[in-house]
């Protein structure tokens, strides 16, 4: 499903609907599944790219942190690095690809088959909301494709105190989802540092869970918004 | 020369003109240079913060303007202080409204006990705060009004800040059948707080039967939303939850009275006269 496109175009797949068609100088882009969205492009050329997102535009950019929380607690053993993966849920963007060289690519749609909940980090008064995601530790990478609205994050955790740590949740910063895709299933890889029993860090690590996937169009990139950390400290407990 | 004509004092027609066009520079320096200034860091920092440096460059400028005026003009800063003594106490009676208002001003700006943007009530007024000034500060009204609150009045006054914090609680009371399940109910309720994006996974609803009314029995629904969009949710929740409760089969009831009579009611005999 994700790559570039031609216009004009029909995609109708995994409940996912988009038209895109020439009305005289203009293109007509139609999304009837999931939700409904229709909008006049005034362009004189231009493609289309379907490609996954960082998962915090929907309903609104509210956040720009991800709180992924596990079903079952996690217990790791001091100094022990080891790698899970978890569901994270996956939005979809649609980029428009100019044919004029010096005009970037620009966000036309986003859409998801998710349904997106937020939650707060810490407390009422210095909290900070992140987008809620509720997901199983998987010990391997499942070899069934994860459904349309879910992707793969493979998550080394590193536990570097010399206690035990219960962990029940990671937050990861929308600077530090770098997402590839193949034609089978999108991931993104990160580590989370355990630094005691209620502090922890997590980075971005910017390769791909294997050869061949492509990496996805970068929404909160350093040169959109320059104001963003690639790391993630949880000092609100873990 | 008309240029070297004194006009008053010592100061030439020169020397003012000169002060004018030194203030008119200072002011177009302060417009270029906050413009530039709002440019470059308009999605940098928050709107308030940017306010903030706007506003302190112009002073700057402006104050460094008024000085160098001061000089052109043979204006001694040492005599000013002196012949000012007894000014000063003359003004300072006369303007003590207006001092205390900048006083207040420049703590607020400290203190930041409200930012531009946000929904305060100051004094009884409720609404947005359009700009915090030296002297006062600004509130727009849902009703679209402009009021303009003296700084000291701010400071002085309690102050409720509806966004301060990035979440906030609403609260709505449902009242259904006594021979409903109101376990059935507050589980419907929950699945449709479940379904909606901006009602809080932590801090968790609170859903439970609170009250055994006269009527009903009332159940407290306790929710938490972003602050941004707390009211748009709240004036959306209630009427859904009432669809999703009827749609489960329970009913919201009128206000009633149960009444008993007795079957056979004795009325009173009347009286035979003789």
């Amino acid at each position: 499903m994700f790559g570039v496109y031609n216009v004009p175009f029909h995609l109708e797949r995994d409940n996912i609907s988009l038209e895109v068609e020439n009305r005289g100088d203009t293109v007509f882009y139609r999304r009837s599944q999931p939700g409904s969205l229709e909008k006049y492009l005034l362009v004189s050329k231009c493609r289309l790219q379907l490609s996954p997102v960082e998962p915090l535009h929907l309903p609104k950019i509210m956040t720009h942190n991800l709180m992924i929380e596990f079903n079952r607690p996690l217990l790791v053993e001091s100094r022990e690095k080891r790698k899970i993966f978890l569901n994270v849920p996956l939005e979809i963007a649609v980029y428009l690809l100019s044919a004029k060289k010096e005009t970037l690519p620009e966000l036309a749609d986003v859409f998801t088959l998710g349904t997106p909940k937020f939650t707060l980090y810490g407390n009422i008064t210095n909290g900070i909301l992140c987008k809620h995601y509720q997901s199983d530790i998987f010990a391997q990478l499942p070899s069934d494709a994860p459904t349309p609205d879910r992707a793969w994050l493979q998550l080394t955790v590193h536990n570097s105190s010399p206690h035990w740590i219960q962990v029940t949740r990671t937050i990861l910063s929308a600077y530090a989802m770098k997402l590839y895709y193949d034609k089978e299933f999108v991931a993104m890889n990160m580590e989370m540092n355990l630094i005691d029993p209620s502090h922890a860090e997590t980075y971005a690590v910017d390769l791909p869970l294997r050869k061949g996937m492509q990496k996805a169009q970068e929404y909160f990139s350093s040169g959109r918004m320059q104001i963003g950390s690639h790391k993630f400290s949880m000092e609100w407990g873990l | 020369m008309i240029w070297n004509k004194v006009l008053f004092g010592t100061v030439t027609f020169l020397e003012l003109i000169e002060a004018g066009v030194v203030m008119l520079i200072a002011v177009f320096i302060g417009r270029v240079l906050t413009l530039f200034a709002r440019r470059r860091l308009r999605d940098r920092i928050s709107k308030h913060s940017l306010d903030l440096v706007l506003k302190a460059i112009t002073y700057t400028i402006i104050i460094i303007a008024f000085i160098t005026d001061l000089r052109i003009l043979h204006f001694k800063l040492s005599g000013l202080l002196v012949a000012g003594g007894i000014t000063g106490i003359v003004v300072a009676f006369a303007s003590q409204n207006i001092v205390s208002n900048l006083v207040s001003g420049v703590f607020l700006l400290f203190e930041r006990p409200i930012r531009i943007g946000q929904a305060v009530n100051i004094e009884n007024t409720t609404g947005v705060v359009e700009d915090i000034r030296i002297i006062s500060t600004i509130i727009r009204t849902y009703e679209g009004l402009y009021v303009r609150v003296p700084n000291e009045k701010v400071f002085t006054n309690n102050i409720t800040n509806y966004e301060a914090n990035i979440v906030r609680r609403f609260e709505y009371t449902i009242g259904i059948r006594y021979s409903d399940d109101a376990e059935k109910a507050i589980a419907v309720i929950k699945q449709e707080i479940q379904k909606h994006p901006y009602i809080l996974i932590n801090p968790a609803p609170l859903v439970y039967v609170e009250q055994l009314g006269e009527s009903s029995v009332i159940i407290a629904i306790k929710l938490w939303s972003p602050v941004s969009e707390w009211f748009g949710v709240k004036t959306e929740m209630l009427w859904k939850l009432k669809k999703a409760i009827e749609a489960a089969g329970i009913v919201i009831p009128f206000p009633q009275r149960v009444l008993y009579f007795p079957e056979k009611p004795e009325l009173p005999k009347p009286a035979k006269t003789a």
